[in-house]
């Protein structure tokens, strides 16, 4: 796969206007295939099409490896301390 | 930080062996959430009292003080807010009934109630009867803290152990009967107590223990509870006492017999009642959860539940609707997120634009530019903003994760498979946390609304025009990357910001400067402001080779990198061979000694940033043609280049976002989404200009006396009036400063209130403050801090410099001559005496500057600076960041007495507190501090 050939200088390009606030999809809520839709569906480059099959199921692969660790968001939670609060 | 809080919540009492701090809040972390606990001014948690026909006080211990939860859903302040009374809670985590009892004593004919609320719990039983209670320090380790207890002598209650003593045990394992075993004290009790010890380490918690000794006359656990009860009926006089035992989450959750109520109902008279919980609280757990999973206190459901029943016993009348209901508040807030990246940050500003709190992750993890999900940030700025999770307007994350993924495929792509791969293997991780904010989000505080995200540029752009005293400005924002962007330019019009150019990875001026940091041996991320330090010793022999090499720069500021010479795309170094072999062998690496070669790269690379910038607000001038300028993104850092884009006069101001780097990002979310959604903001920027940069977290004079009472440290209050001539004196006598005072500083840069100051007079300053308190190179310069009516006499600029970000060359008549010297040893040339001022010249006269006006957020600095100039003639005084190499700046007290202690720094000022180093007693730590922290 390639998608971009090579990252040839184009200077300065106009902004996507339309791409300013929104909202974060509930990507915990989706299964694997639907959120390598939901990131591909955001995804800026035009060339991106011709290469969707293949970018989605490299997309969901790697979320399907990424879900199977475990995501320590956690490490705050101690269960020892009726007192903890105090020094 | 394995504490709830980055504040010290508790503070030792003489009486009473320990209160909270007074006139405290503190955010607490607590499993998928917190609570925010407030206290009076005696060191109890009550905040806004009711006035109401029944004055209550209520006596307890972690379950009545409200353990796990906010002040407002405790049963106390439900029956406030519920019913026509006023309630005072004197309750505190870890009372047994004699603290109880002391404390009633102390306040019964100072505050004024008709009856009293007594929570006991079971575990009194043993509590009484111990010298001191097992507690957790803030590293996490097991201590006695010492308490007041009774014996029962000839029938009566004898007082013990007054005045409590201060000193604490470290107690070597979870029992903390080795830690008794030490402690002459606790010795004698050692072997008598073994199972309370047991219990109060939290073993109960697992167990169905169920206290016999409260049916056993005979016990002196239960002679000792009769008599303090007895005692307390006695101390109540006339008015009413409730007792409310206290049920354990097992007893409810078991539906075990009340076996405790029979020692209480013999206490029972005419004034005084007695309020069995148990079995309505058996009821409820049908309905909701009642114990908090963590810790096996009160849910606030509990709480309301206990109230209706208080309310009830006591025929409590409601009071009217009108007095009950919550004003809606005014105010509303928006949060902003930067993270996984680098320097995490979190940020809240209200409806109308002004910041309320800002703080980077690393203050609180004490980890140099953390880039993990900012918790502690978050739960710093809801403290600030004294809100709730749930009462946020909005939640914005500063990124786009799809565009970010999309440019780490792109790059994967671009390469040979092998390299793609692993380049995938590096970013796999961090690429998907960005997926999972929401759920960091849910499970750290339990947070449910919408999370929205704006697209990095964008960020950076808000958090350069709506803080700026500017309705009309171009944009400028210039980095490594943010998704696609490298540099963009955008306009800003009052209430609305356009980007409206950029140019796209991987052709960025900020990852050309950081590639050059990287050869030169410093840390990408972290060292560029090194790189820009060293400039000044080099000459730009290297800048041809440069452009013809390694980056062609365009008439508009756009650049293209020759990407054959870098390898930043496959995730590795920031150079390969190829960069080696045209700039003279291989990068340098870190530590080693300094060459002419990484001085002449960092004065080459200067000179082309320096020049791209200029092209860059050319281009930005004739896009907008704005009048002013405002700038943000890590190269806005670069204050070198700033000073010179200052002098082009291209645009009639320039206003820079001290927060430049990613930091700021959060800032500019929490704008940015404030902006896209609000309908009704004004037009005036009265509200919203950034007046400074101090939007993190203070500590009260009574947080700083608890924390230096409980450290032992030695500290002295400045006299009246006294404060800045002393400091000026120490200072004029050579002395180093650490200097804590206000609210810390959001950005890189320490700007006073988290400083290390010192006598820029001294010639021997620079090398001192380099090699004995920051440990750093020694090249590098320090930066000057002096009074903003003094600038234009001691520096040849002509506005003020309030967050550092301007460099500045020392007046003329301040210079003096300099002999040649033949030598490429740092050390040496940064010796030379360049000015009146040595310790903050560097080589090339110039100095990174900061300004202090007199109406600035800063004013006990301001007058150190008028008495330092009354002493030595000058008012300025070198400013370097509160902290050693390699480590966050300070945040709380206890980080600063920690960084003093460790460095040869000579006295620490924390608010209106001074110590003296000779005076404190020797530093001891388990393992060397200097393996805390990777050098950058």
């Amino acid at each position: 796969m390639d998608i971009f050939k090579s990252f040839k200088n184009s200077g300065f390009k106009k902004v996507d206007k339309g791409r300013v606030l929104r909202e974060i999809p509930d990507y915990e809520s989706m299964e694997p295939k639907e959120m390598a839709q939901a990131l591909l569906s955001q995804m800026m480059h035009d060339e991106l099409v011709e290469h969707k099959e293949e970018l989605l199921a490299e997309i969901e692969g790697w979320i399907n490896k990424m879900r199977e660790k475990s995501w320590d968001d956690e490490k705050q939670r101690e269960v020892r301390d009726f007192i903890y609060e105090m020094f | 930080m394995k504490h709830r809080s980055y504040r010290q919540v508790i503070k030792y009492h003489s009486d009473f062996g320990h209160v909270y701090v007074d006139g405290l809040i503190a955010r607490m972390k607590y499993g998928s959430g917190g609570y925010t606990i407030k206290t009076d001014e005696n060191g109890f948690r009550n905040s806004e009292l009711k006035e109401g026909e029944i004055k209550i006080l209520i006596l307890g211990d972690s379950y009545a003080a409200g353990s796990g939860v906010s002040n407002q859903d405790r049963f106390g302040d439900y029956l406030m807010e519920k019913y026509d009374c006023r309630v005072t809670n004197l309750a505190v985590n870890g009372y047994g009934v004699d603290q109880q009892l002391l404390v009633y004593k102390a306040f019964k004919n100072v505050i004024e109630h008709d009856l009293v609320i007594f929570a006991p719990h079971m575990d009194d039983l043993y509590r009484n009867l111990m010298p001191y209670r097992v507690g957790v320090n803030r590293e996490g380790r097991n201590i006695s803290i010492p308490k007041p207890y009774f014996e029962v002598e000839r029938g009566a209650l004898t007082l013990k152990n007054i005045p409590v003593p201060l000193e604490r045990e470290i107690l070597n394992n979870a029992s903390g009967e080795k830690g008794a075993k030490r402690h002459s004290v606790l010795n004698r009790f050692k072997n008598r107590f073994k199972h309370a010890i047991n219990r109060f380490s939290g073993i109960h918690l697992l167990g169905k223990l169920s206290y016999p000794e409260i049916n056993n006359e005979k016990s002196q656990h239960w002679q000792l509870m009769h008599h303090l009860i007895k005692d307390l009926i006695k101390e109540v006089d006339d008015r009413e006492l409730l007792i409310c035992p206290i049920p354990y989450n097992y007893v409810v959750e078991n539906n075990e017999p009340q076996y405790y109520m029979p020692f209480f109902d013999r206490h029972c008279s005419e004034r005084v009642q007695i309020l069995d919980v148990n079995k309505p609280l058996v009821k409820g757990l049908k309905n909701e959860q009642l114990y908090l999973p963590l810790c096996g206190h009160f849910t606030p459901y509990a709480h309301r539940l206990v109230g209706e029943l208080l309310a009830n016993k006591l025929s409590l009348a409601k009071r009217k609707q009108a007095a009950s209901t919550k004003q809606p508040s005014s105010e509303s807030f928006f949060l902003g997120i930067s993270c996984y990246y680098h320097d995490s940050a979190a940020a809240i500003v209200n409806q109308k634009g002004k910041i309320i709190a800002a703080a980077q992750e690393e203050r609180f993890t004490r980890i140099k530019h953390d880039a993990s999900f900012p918790m502690h940030a978050i739960h710093y700025c809801l403290e600030e903003a004294g809100c709730d999770i749930d009462d946020l307007k909005g939640v914005c994350y500063y990124d786009d994760e799809a565009w970010t993924i999309e440019r780490v495929l792109a790059n994967k792509s671009s390469l040979p498979k092998s390299e793609g791969d692993h380049l995938w293997t590096l970013a796999a991780e961090s690429l998907f946390q960005k997926t999972r904010l929401k759920s960091s989000l849910v499970n750290s505080f339990n947070y449910q609304g919408k999370l929205h995200k704006t697209n990095h540029h964008h960020s950076h752009a808000a958090s350069a025009f709506y803080p700026s005293p500017f309705q009309d400005a171009a944009i400028l924002i210039v980095d490594g990357v943010g998704e696609w962007s490298c540099t963009s330019i955008g306009h800003g019009k009052n209430n609305k910001v356009d980007l409206l150019e950029h140019q796209m990875y991987p052709h960025s001026l900020g990852l050309l400067y950081s590639a050059i940091t990287y050869f030169c041996g410093f840390k990408v991320n972290s060292g560029e402001y090194k790189l820009m330090g060293l400039a000044p010793y080099g000459k730009p022999v290297y800048k041809s080779l440069l452009e013809k090499e390694a980056v062609q720069i365009f008439d508009d500021g756009s650049i293209e990198l020759n990407l054959s010479l870098f390898d930043f795309q496959r995730g590795g170094a920031m150079t390969n061979d190829r960069f080696s072999s045209v700039f003279g062998g291989p990068p340098r690496t870190g530590e080693s000694v300094i060459s002419e070669r990484e001085m002449d790269l960092a004065a080459s690379i200067q000179v082309i940033t320096e020049e791209v910038m200029l092209r860059l607000i050319k281009r930005a001038k004739a896009l907008t043609k704005s009048d002013y300028l405002v700038m943000a993104g890590g190269v806005a850092l670069n204050c070198v280049a700033n000073g010179k884009l200052i002098k082009e006069k291209i645009f009639k101001d320039i206003w820079i976002q001290p927060a430049a780097g990613d930091a700021g990002g959060a800032l500019g979310a929490a704008l940015d989404m404030t902006y896209s959604t609000q309908e009704d903001l004004p037009d005036s920027k009265d509200d919203s200009v950034q007046q400074h940069s101090y939007f993190g977290p203070s500590f009260s004079d009574a947080e700083i006396a608890a924390f230096l009472e409980s450290s032992g440290a030695v500290s002295h209050t400045f006299r009246e009036n006294d404060r800045a001539e002393t400091i000026a004196r120490w200072l004029a006598e050579g002395n180093v400063i650490g200097y804590f005072d206000g609210r810390m500083e959001f950005g890189p840069r320490a700007l006073g209130h988290r400083s290390i100051i010192a006598d820029p007079t001294s010639p021997e300053m620079q090398k001192k403050l380099n090699l004995k308190i920051k440990y750093r190179e020694s090249f590098r310069p320090f930066a000057p801090i002096c009074l903003e009516q003094d600038v234009s006499d001691l520096f040849q600029i002509d506005r003020p410099s309030p967050y550092m970000l301007l460099v500045a060359e020392i007046a003329e008549q301040l210079k003096k001559d300099v002999p040649e010297l033949d030598s490429t040893n740092l050390l040496e040339i940064v010796s030379q005496t360049r000015s009146e001022l040595p310790a903050i010249t560097h080589v090339d006269f110039s100095a990174r500057l900061q300004t202090l006006g007199k109406g600035n957020a800063n004013t006990k600095l301001h007058a150190v600076l008028e008495a330092f100039k009354q002493i030595k003639g000058y008012g300025v005084l070198v400013n370097t960041s509160f902290n050693v190499r390699g480590e966050p700046i300070v945040c709380t007290p206890e980080d600063a007495y920690a960084c003093f202690m460790r460095t040869e720094m000579d006295i620490l000022v924390l608010g209106d507190r001074f110590l003296l180093k000779e005076e404190q007693q020797a530093w001891v730590e388990n393992k060397d501090w200097k393996e805390l922290f990777q050098l950058d």
